[in-house]
């Protein structure tokens, strides 16, 4: 911003000076490991519609206990149109896609997020397109396997369907 | 942030300048009454070339699905010994109805910390209902009572979800 506080800094460098020191010891997120063999594919395409404003993706990917308590695993920031991540498959896993919306001239920030319950089978592969264009953002999930040539659309479910147990088998 | 705050004048004035008493409408039928009276709301009329049964079909599943959220919007603001930080946490309740000539969306909003001037319906007051019913095989008819300012992320939405051509969910901060 263009003024000055009276502790003779500007809120533009408090904000990254904060958001260092949140990084650097006090945030709660951490990278996600993805060391498991790859069966997710995630395409991320994002245009804030203003270029006064910039928005940021990114997944949080939690593991599903038996009880459905979500233990978390890191977060992988989608900041190429084109990431390949690993899942445990046969479990079901929980993805939280956030996205965080900062604009300059208002000084502000949000975020919204949309999340999903995923059981990855052995031996398929998912395709995720995540978009936010404009103000509005999707995120389609498909199903893929080599020896079957048409995938199928899976849909997003929240973590209370959980205790279904219709998705936990499935 | 911006379009935030005037959302929430525009709430307010909603009232007074509608129903002169300063009643908030307390179901969708107020809902539907007032907003055409009113200079903050608008009232759309619209067909779109999709079977009744398939816009229903896309009501039940995106409303529940982006509109059930939670969202928190953070400004600063300069003061006088710094930057000021506000945040306000907004709810929204989605409600589905749909009847054998009639789909129903009601979409709510209740904002925390704020002063409650007005009796505030449980789930929030009412932001916009968009009704749809059929007119042929495949076309539908949509009604929707909403906004005339701000809320533009909304409205696009719950459109493209008529239209059935961009069915994505609205970025309920903007």
């Amino acid at each position: 911003m263009l003024y000055k506080s009276t502790y003779g800094i500007s809120p533009y460098v408090a904000g990254v000076l904060l958001a260092a020191f949140s990084l650097a010891g006090c945030s709660s997120l951490r990278t996600y490991p993805n060391d498991l063999e790859k069966n997710l594919v995630i395409r991320t395409e994002t245009d804030s519609g203003s270029m006064f404003s910039k928005v940021r993706a990114e997944v949080d990917i939690f593991n599903i206990t038996a009880n459905c308590k979500t233990e978390y695993q890191g977060t992988v920031n989608l900041n190429e149109p084109f990431i390949e991540v690993g899942i445990p498959p046969d479990k079901l896993s929980y993805m939280v896609f956030v996205f965080s919306n900062s604009s300059f001239l208002a000084n502000s920030s949000s975020t919204m997020s949309h999340e999903t319950l995923l059981k990855a089978r052995a031996g398929y592969n998912y395709d995720i397109k995540v978009s936010y264009m404009g103000d509005i953002y999707n995120v389609a999930i498909s199903e893929n396997h080599s020896r079957e040539p048409k995938g199928r659309n899976i849909d997003l479910r929240d973590l209370s369907a959980c205790k279904s147990d219709g998705v936990r088998r499935n | 942030m911006t379009k935030f705050f005037t959302f929430s004048v525009l709430i307010a004035g909603l009232s007074t300048l509608i129903t002169g008493c300063g009643n908030m409408p307390l179901t969708a039928d107020e809902f539907r009454e007032a907003v055409p009276e009113a200079l903050t709301g608008k009232v759309e009329t619209f067909d779109v070339n999709r079977p009744f049964s398939a816009v229903a079909e896309t009501f039940e599943k995106k409303g529940p699905e982006c509109l059930n959220k939670t969202v928190s919007v953070t400004s600063s603001t300069p003061g006088k010994y710094g930057p000021v930080v506000s945040t306000y946490t907004v709810t929204y309740k989605p409600t589905v109805q749909v009847k054998e000539k009639m789909a129903e969306l009601h979409v709510q909003q209740h904002t925390d910390n704020t002063l409650k001037v007005y009796e505030e319906p449980e789930g929030g007051y009412f932001l916009l209902v968009a009704d749809a019913y059929p007119v042929s095989k495949n076309k539908t008819r949509v009604d929707l009572y909403g906004p005339a300012f701000g809320h533009d992320a909304l409205i696009k939405a719950v459109k493209g979800w008529c239209t059935g051509e961009n069915v994505g969910c609205p970025d309920l901060t903007q």
